[in-house]
């Protein structure tokens, strides 16, 4: 093993910890599975020009989609739509804390209209009338999220499993104060910026425009 | 640009003005205090008037300034919750943070008056300026007065004016007097201030020699509420050419900030530049990495990036690396992190920076450290954008109080963390703060915070349309 002279990391920035996204939208009925592969599409593709990866932070995403009254694909009970509409589970980890970095989102149009697409799709009768400002019909209203991302936030917090978001904890029982749930990280710290700039040829082996990758059985 | 309609403090500045003295109100009678608004806007005849935008002819300036702005308890006074309820919820973004106050825990904290801390708003407004019977709160805090004098006397003499006006319906809750210090334009901590401020687009300011080249659509700092328009933020037509600005009472421990140059012997001078990011007298470290240089032009200090050389920079580091890891000037440095410029290893990657920039409009109060050590002394004044949120909030909660680019860009032990000029929270380690020498890093340690907030207000600067509106306690139709 090479030496080295580097302590552990003891402290980590609000910019360097690693939080979790585990949404489950409502979403109109028919339309959860179109929904889901586009923006599947829409948030894999826009990475180049400018390269967004370090600020937004995202290491991965997973979206699914459940059609109204299907039964769980496991023997146990799991994610359930409510009666009359589909359900979008999306689940992420990121760098950063959510509400500062939204901005590096939403000012680009092709990442807007996807947003704005999941607002379009959603179904949120029963739960936020029209005329609240963090409604998604409020939103779309009045310039999509390009102009309202703090109402975005909100919105996407009311369907945030993990609201309060969690920095990752390290070592087995070890949860910061104040958080809801348990979520362990190897490394702590390690953000997309760092794995960019640190990671021998990183760039290269995953250019800003994703390749096409064999993934083997 | 309507410059005649916003008020001149968001786009100009008054700081051949030296003479300052913010008034802090509360509101005891709204209907004076909505004709006092009434009276404010310029053409009322009244004896102080609130100073446009509008460029002066050559040679003529006006025998004072004088700006306001309405908290959000005042603004609610003022027209009403339920028109409140309206204006915020059309410009929900902009009213999650205005909206919220200046003193919400939350937001204390992201802007580092933690609870529990000395800067924690519960402290706040206790620096002896405090005016009314009750206690200090910032709930009592409703209009925000500053005036612009040349000289104290004519300080005083503008200050009785507006105090006969407000007096029916607005009490005296907090004021404050700066005055310039030696060189005029300087800070307690001795470096010269209000350097490099966002050029707004459109505006064609007289003094733009100061300011930076690249321009900022002119949306981040005169609130646009068209809702087809380019802004980023949805916003009711009261706040048209309006702007936000957080008020700010910072106490500076002169003391602890010398001390801890002190600990540098010789090198106190280089040390105090790398933990600005300039020379005291404005020289930039990019510019001039090796000693103040006055023979630079008020284009010169302004024109620098960081990774790449910009059009006409003096001096700059060679390519392709420039200053990258930060030899010139440290990551941790105080200008550098508050304003990266082209540095796109900032998090997040986000050029120009232009919805982060903040428009400084702040002062120095208090004598010299020199002259009186034990007096109180600080730095008063706004911190202005049209989106507290994304530009003075952020700013503070991102780069100045956290920072996540230490590794590998830095070349120097420093963390980056924390923001030299305030110093470290007393939570966080990173008490060194290390230096290049020579060619090789030395590191002072002990570092303490230096500065101390004593008080903080958001406020609305309002258009002076929008004053018509706020005298009639009404708003515009959406």
């Amino acid at each position: 093993m090479a030496a080295s002279n580097a302590d552990p990391i003891t402290s980590l920035q609000p910019p360097e910890q690693q939080h979790m996204l585990l949404l489950f939208l409502p979403v109109k009925k028919g339309l959860a599975s179109q929904l889901a592969t586009s923006t599947d599409g829409a948030l894999a593709a826009k990475n180049d020009a400018p390269d967004l990866r370090a600020a937004t932070g995202v290491h991965f995403f997973m979206i699914t989609a459940v059609a109204d009254g299907a039964k769980s694909t496991l023997p146990v009970p799991t994610f359930t739509a409510a009666k009359g509409k589909d359900l979008m589970v999306v689940l992420s980890i990121y760098d950063a804390p959510f509400s500062p970095y939204i901005g590096a989102f939403t000012k680009y149009e092709e990442i807007a209209k996807a947003l704005d697409g999941i607002l379009f799709a959603l179904d949120e009768t029963g739960i936020i009338t029209d005329d609240k400002p963090t409604s998604a019909a409020f939103i779309l209203k009045h310039g999509g999220v390009f102009k309202n991302k703090e109402a975005f936030v909100q919105l996407l917090m009311r369907y945030n499993f993990a609201d309060p978001t969690i920095p990752a904890a390290t070592g087995a029982g070890i949860v910061p104060a104040g958080a809801k749930y348990f979520m362990g990280g190897t490394f702590p710290g390690l953000t997309v910026g760092n794995i960019l700039q640190k990671y021998p040829d990183a760039p290269s082996l995953w250019p800003a425009t994703p390749v096409p990758i064999t993934f083997e059985q | 640009m309507n410059v005649d309609d916003i008020q001149g403090v968001i786009l100009r500045g008054f700081r051949s003005y030296g003479t300052i003295r913010h008034f802090l109100f509360n509101i005891t009678d709204v209907a004076a205090a909505q004709e006092f608004c009434g009276l404010l806007a310029p053409g009322s005849g009244a004896p102080v008037t609130v100073t446009p935008g509008t460029l002066w002819p050559a040679g003529e300036k006006p025998p004072y300034c004088l700006n306001v702005g309405i908290s959000n308890t005042g603004l609610s006074k003022l027209i009403g919750g339920t028109n409140y309820e309206t204006v915020s919820d059309a410009s929900y973004g902009l009213f999650t943070t205005f909206g919220t106050g200046a003193a919400d825990p939350g937001i204390a904290k992201n802007v580092g008056d933690t609870a529990g801390t000395p800067s924690a708003p519960e402290n706040w407004w206790k620096n002896g300026n405090w005016k009314l019977p009750s206690p200090p709160s910032t709930s009592l805090l409703d209009v925000l007065v500053t005036l612009y004098a040349p000289d104290a006397c004519a300080r005083d003499t503008y200050s009785q004016k507006l105090l006969e006006m407000s007096a029916p319906g607005l009490a005296p809750a907090f004021v404050l007097d700066c005055d310039p210090l030696d060189p005029p334009d300087s800070i307690h901590f001795g470096y010269v201030d209000g350097i490099s401020q966002p050029k707004i687009a459109g505006y064609d300011n007289p003094k733009a020699g100061m300011f930076d080249d690249q321009p900022v659509p002119s949306y981040y700092f005169v609130i646009d509420p068209d809702p087809n328009g380019p802004a980023p933020y949805t916003a009711h037509p009261l706040l048209g050419n309006g702007c936000f600005g957080a008020f700010r009472v910072l106490h500076q421990d002169s003391a602890a900030f010398e001390a801890f140059l002190a600990k540098a012997g010789d090198d106190a001078d280089l040390v105090a530049s790398k933990m600005c990011g300039r020379w005291k007298d404005g020289t930039p470290l990019e510019v001039s990495p090796d000693k103040p240089d006055p023979s630079l032009s008020a284009g010169d200090i302004v024109n620098f990036n960081y990774l790449s050389a910009s059009p006409n920079q003096v001096n700059p580091l060679p390519a392709p690396d420039f200053d990258t890891s930060g030899v010139r000037c440290p990551y941790a440095s105080h200008t550098r992190r508050t304003n990266p410029r082209d540095d796109v290893k900032v998090k997040p990657y986000d050029p120009p920076f232009a919805e982060h920039r903040v428009m400084r409009r702040a002062f120095a109060y208090g004598p010299p450290f020199a002259k009186d050590p034990a007096a109180d002394r600080g730095l008063a004044g706004l911190f202005m954008g049209a989106n507290l949120q994304d530009q003075f909030v952020f700013l503070m909660q991102t780069w100045v109080q956290s920072g996540s680019y230490r590794v590998p860009y830095d070349a120097s032990p420093n963390g980056s963390g924390i923001d030299p000029l305030f110093g470290p929270q007393p939570d966080q380690d990173s008490t060194d703060f290390s230096y290049l020498s020579n060619g090789e890093y030395k590191t002072i340690p002990g570092m303490t915070r230096f500065v101390r907030t004593d008080g903080g207000l958001f406020v609305f600067l309002p258009s002076i349309t929008a004053l018509g509106f706020l005298a009639k306690g009404s708003i515009p139709a959406s």
